[in-house]
């Protein structure tokens, strides 16, 4: 009975091993949990009485400890027969603690203890100021920040420091401009700093910085801080020297005539850029910080004598009240346009330098942010996301052909879906016999309804869309094409959509390509998607309604306080740049909605060589001879 | 105040005045002028402009000695009460064309687009869109009529070329139809349909001053009348006169005459697209200026709580009429009584105010 017990038990759980499915022990997933504490706003320890009151008394015990190590030294020097090197020692010693005392009242080292560490002024003692990089930058745990101790060898040597972050400085330009010649230093008088600049540091821009703010953003920019014990205050010295991408072709705004480079991700390098084809010496360029981690530089650049001022404050303005963490471009555009939920865009933003020249010169302003190779240009209106690059390198009729078949492309990409199911579901007879005839045979055996066919092959598209710029290199492009075409014939093959479906969708997507705007495309392939729920609901008259709302929704909006659909609505002095592109010669006025401080951009008569004659090899002003 | 109406110039003057007063021509008026007029209808969109014209003149005169807008101007002349009459009348002329308009154009839909769907569904849908344009405020409905007005202008003209192979001169004889009597009688009266070129002396702080004003109303009343003037000369030689009185969509019926090929005809669905848009432009802005007065009149801070409950309402009204021939009944009656009223009453009222305290002044200027 036993063994029969035994045998069954075993049975079962064979069984039970073989049937019941055990998964593999894998470890479990990191989880983000929500914090414990609910309240949010608790200060670091940092800012504590306690935390306050420590860093005092160890200021003031390693004063003390400074001051005990003079009286020592003094005291032996004094036993035994000083000599001249140990006495100017001494001396030199105990004026860098008078320096430092002056630090020490208590005012203001309760002040100091109570301040943001960034806020502080630098020390006279090289010791504090190191302590103190060492927090702002948390040495202990972040080994980007070199810290270079050394001598300056004076009589007697005086303690020095280099500070940067490593990568982003060329360090063959520390070594050659900064320690070679300071190396050199045999004595220092007066103003140590002042001195060093003017008499021993080949670096080409150096500037004396009085607080610790300045130091953490020079060093976080590239340059290299020098602090010099006994000096109240450093030297920031030009470094920067980290690798970045040379200037290459645009990616996505290619041209076959005009200008080949784009802008980098380097900031100083795109202004330079931008400089390089606009050199006027009213281009003026304005720094301001962003971000309250990421401190991002970024440059609004705009023509003194031609940009309308109250437009620059506003930009300025803006950019200045931005509160964030941590910000690029792309963000930035969000964070200063007026309309921040409405899918088409009041920026342009583009990677070309010749683009944001053009656009400078016709009073606009330019934002570029370190890190992003795009350009943002405000105030701008619908009309400016269809030009594109080689309008102006194009003669009149082909520029103005190029811009009307980009307008109608973009009117084809919104409505030709709505209209083709408007159409087949309650407009029939719009269309002619023999098309309705043929596209009615087309359907006949497809079981879905229009609407199905239309959505599903859209979204098909999107996916490829989607999935053929995610997939890196030529296997991007591969699918894309593949894609479509293996996915387009499969499904008319099984008669799941009609090819004048599959026709209708492929002349969209190809249309909405055709819109220089990357974002403006994306605008337009949204709000496709209820166009097409209006036409096959309500028809024609769901697509007159949904033209008439993106009507309404354009003509409300503004960029920069410029009317988004101006120069049409409002009407304002036409600029002959809108939906003909004019005669470069006879643009003569810039764009009027701009209200710029010059409004005449060039003469009535810009070729002035029509009016001048040649005889026998003089040339004279026809005008003059009459 | 909320419902400042911004700013604006000539060409969103125009367009304001040209939208509201020629949509009504994809209703059934022209059928009415017909009837009225008999083969001298054609003649009826002059004689309106010109009655409507002078009387509007006369407002400008007023406006150019009284500052302000209308408003303003009465609450000067006539004294608070007279001023809020006059809105209160302003108020109840835009109401209601919205209201008649609305209920035309869902009739339009159900015997031209969609003839399965409900009337209140589409008289629902109109609105809300209305309401959405409300919301924006004037200058957008402005800006987008502006936009929409040279497409519409092509596509009419497009439309009456494309009818001239059907066109017989003769129908038009004899050329003063029943009478210059009757046609007096007619035309007079119907100036009320020009009533919404008072919009612009409503809303006279948007636009820089009265010149602006006045070439506005020139400009946008001389092309509704050029092409009302037009299209009816296009319809009576088409249908004749015996034909064209008894159609109730006469526009619908002149695009389906349209055949240039056998690719090119049967183009009326094409066109619905522009009456639906213009339709929708009139209904925005007669809400608009009903929820603009009302709020001036009860000295509001904002007219957008008024938005929602005015456009329900109006949806609900637009429902009442039986069916499509009361509808048209109740919008002749209403611009050829009730708004031409209007139009002759009111600047002879402010005329007369106006002159009236001129003499009082200077009789009290001579005493002192």
């Amino acid at each position: 009975m036993e063994g029969l017990a035994n045998s069954l038990t075993k049975i079962i759980s064979s069984l039970k091993n073989l049937l019941i499915y055990e998964p593999p022990s894998i470890p479990t997933p990191f989880v983000l949990e929500e914090k414990q504490s609910e309240n949010e706003s608790e200060k670091p320890a940092e800012s504590s009485a306690l935390t306050e009151s420590a860093d005092e008394l160890n200021q003031l015990l390693r004063f003390a400890q400074h001051l005990e190590a003079t009286i020592e030294q003094a005291k032996s020097a004094i036993s035994q027969e000083p000599t001249p090197d140990k006495i100017d020692s001494i001396l030199q010693q105990i004026k860098v603690l008078e320096a430092q005392k002056a630090e020490l009242s208590p005012i203001l080292l309760a002040y100091n203890s109570g301040e943001n560490t960034e806020s502080r002024n630098i020390s006279a003692s090289l010791e504090e100021n190191s302590l103190i990089i060492k927090k702002i930058f948390q040495v202990s745990d972040n080994e980007d920040i070199i810290i270079r101790d050394f001598f300056i060898p004076t009589n007697p040597p005086r303690k020095a420091m280099l500070v940067f972050t490593q990568g982003l400085v060329d360090n063959k330009d520390i070594t050659s401009s900064i320690l070679m010649p300071l190396f050199a230093v045999k004595e220092l008088s007066g103003d140590i700093l002042e001195f060093l600049i003017t008499k021993h540091l080949s670096s080409n821009q150096a500037k004396q910085v009085k607080d610790f703010q300045a130091i953490v953003k020079g060093i976080n920019g590239g340059d290299t801080a020098l602090f010099v014990d006994g000096a109240n205050g450093a030297i920031l010295l030009f470094t920067k020297g980290f690798e970045h991408r040379a200037i290459g072709r645009p990616q996505l705004e290619q041209t076959i005539r005009g200008s080949q480079s784009a802008f980098t991700e380097t900031l100083r390098t795109n202004i330079t850029l931008v400089r390089l084809t606009l050199r006027s010496p009213d281009l003026v360029t304005k720094m301001i910080t962003l971000g309250k981690r990421s401190r991002i530089d970024c440059a609004v650049m705009y023509l003194q004598s031609v940009a309308n001022p109250d437009l620059v404050a506003e930009v300025k303005r803006r950019l200045s009240n931005i509160s964030t963490d941590n910000i690029t471009a792309g963000m930035l555009e969000q964070f200063i346009e007026d309309h921040p939920g409405i899918p088409f865009p009041q920026i342009l933003s583009t990677e070309r330098p010749d683009r944001v020249s053009s656009h400078l010169s016709e009073g606009r302003i330019a934002v570029l942010v370190d890190g992003d190779p795009f350009a943002l240009v405000v105030p701008i209106s619908l009309f400016t996301l269809f030009g594109s690059p080689e309008d102006f390198a194009l003669k009149l009729p082909s520029g103005t052909f190029m811009r009307a078949l980009r307008y109608l492309s973009a009117f084809v990409a919104v409505i030709l879906p709505a209209f083709y199911l408007a159409i087949t579901y309650y407009h029939q007879e719009a269309v002619p016999t023999d098309l309705i005839l043929a596209i009615a045979g087309a359907r006949e055996r497809i079981p879905f309804p229009a609407i199905a066919e239309v959505l599903f092959i859209e979204v098909s598209f999107e996916f490829i869309r989607e999935a053929g710029t995610r997939i890196p290199g030529l296997l991007g492009q591969t699918l894309g094409i593949v894609g479509g075409i293996i996915l387009g014939q499969a499904v008319v093959a099984a008669s799941l959509i009609s090819p004048v479906t599959v026709v209708v969708v492929a002349i969209t997507a190809i249309a909405s390509f055709s819109i220089p705007d990357f974002r403006m495309g994306m605008a337009v392939r949204q709000i496709r998607f209820l166009f097409i729920i209006a036409g096959a609901t309500l028809g024609l008259i769901g697509v007159a309604s949904g033209l008439f709302v993106v009507l309404g929704v354009l003509s409300s909006m503004k960029s920069f306080g410029v009317p988004y659909l101006s120069p049409i609505a409002p009407k304002t002095t036409p600029g002959l740049d809108t939906m003909v592109r004019g005669p470069v010669y006879r643009q003569e006025q810039r764009p009027d909605e701009l209200n710029t401080q010059d409004q005449s951009r060039q003469p009535p008569i810009s070729r002035k060589w029509e009016k001048q004659r040649t005889e026998g090899g003089n040339v004279t002003d026809e005008l003059s001879t009459r | 105040m909320s419902y400042q109406p911004g700013k604006m110039g000539v060409a969103a003057g125009t367009a304001i005045v040209f939208t509201t007063t020629f949509t009504s021509f994809f209703l059934s008026v022209w059928s009415v002028f017909t009837d009225q007029a008999a083969t001298a209808a054609w003649l009826v969109p002059s004689i309106n402009a010109v009655c409507f014209l002078s009387l509007f003149w006369i407002v400008l005169y007023v406006m150019q000695r009284v500052p302000g807008d209308l408003y303003e101007v009465a609450e000067r002349l006539l004294g608070k009460t007279g001023a809020r009459l006059i809105t209160l009348y302003f108020i109840t002329t835009f109401f209601i064309d919205a209201v008649l308009t609305l209920r035309q154009f869902a009739e339009n839909t159900l015997l031209t687009a969609i003839p399965s769907l409900d009337i209140s569904l589409v008289a629902g849908w109109y609105v809300l869109i209305a309401s959405f344009y409300v919301y924006l405020g004037i200058e957008p409905i402005a800006r987008a009529a502006y936009i929409v007005l040279p497409v519409g202008l092509t596509a009419l003209t497009l439309l009456l070329l494309g009818l001239y192979t059907k066109f017989h001169l003769y129908n038009l004889r004899p050329w003063l139809g029943d009478g210059l009597g009757v046609l007096l009688k007619s035309g007079v009266p119907s100036s009320g349909f020009y009533l919404h070129t008072f919009i612009l002396a409503i809303l006279a702080p948007a636009f820089q001053n009265l010149r602006t004003i006045r070439t506005a109303a020139l400009l946008g009343i001389g092309l509704t009348t050029i092409f009302r003037t037009l299209t009816l000369i296009m319809y009576m030689g088409i249908f004749s006169v015996e034909v064209g009185r008894e159609k109730v969509l006469p526009f619908y019926e002149m695009a389906r005459l349209i055949y240039l090929s056998r690719y090119l005809q049967r183009v009326e669905a094409f066109y619905i697209i522009l009456w639906v848009i213009l339709g929708l432009a009139t209904i925005a802005i007669d809400l608009y200026m009903a929820n603009y007065l009302l709020t001036r009149l009860f000295n509001l801070q904002s007219m957008r709580p008024l938005i929602l409950p005015l456009a329900i309402i109006a949806a609900q009204l637009a429902l009442i009429p039986a069916d499509i021939a009361t509808a048209i009944e109740l919008n002749v009656k209403a611009d050829t009584i009730y708004f031409a009223a209007g139009v002759l009453v009111v600047p002879v009222v402010l005329l007369m105010a106006n002159l009236i305290k001129g003499k009082r002044k200077a009789k009290s200027c001579a005493t002192n």
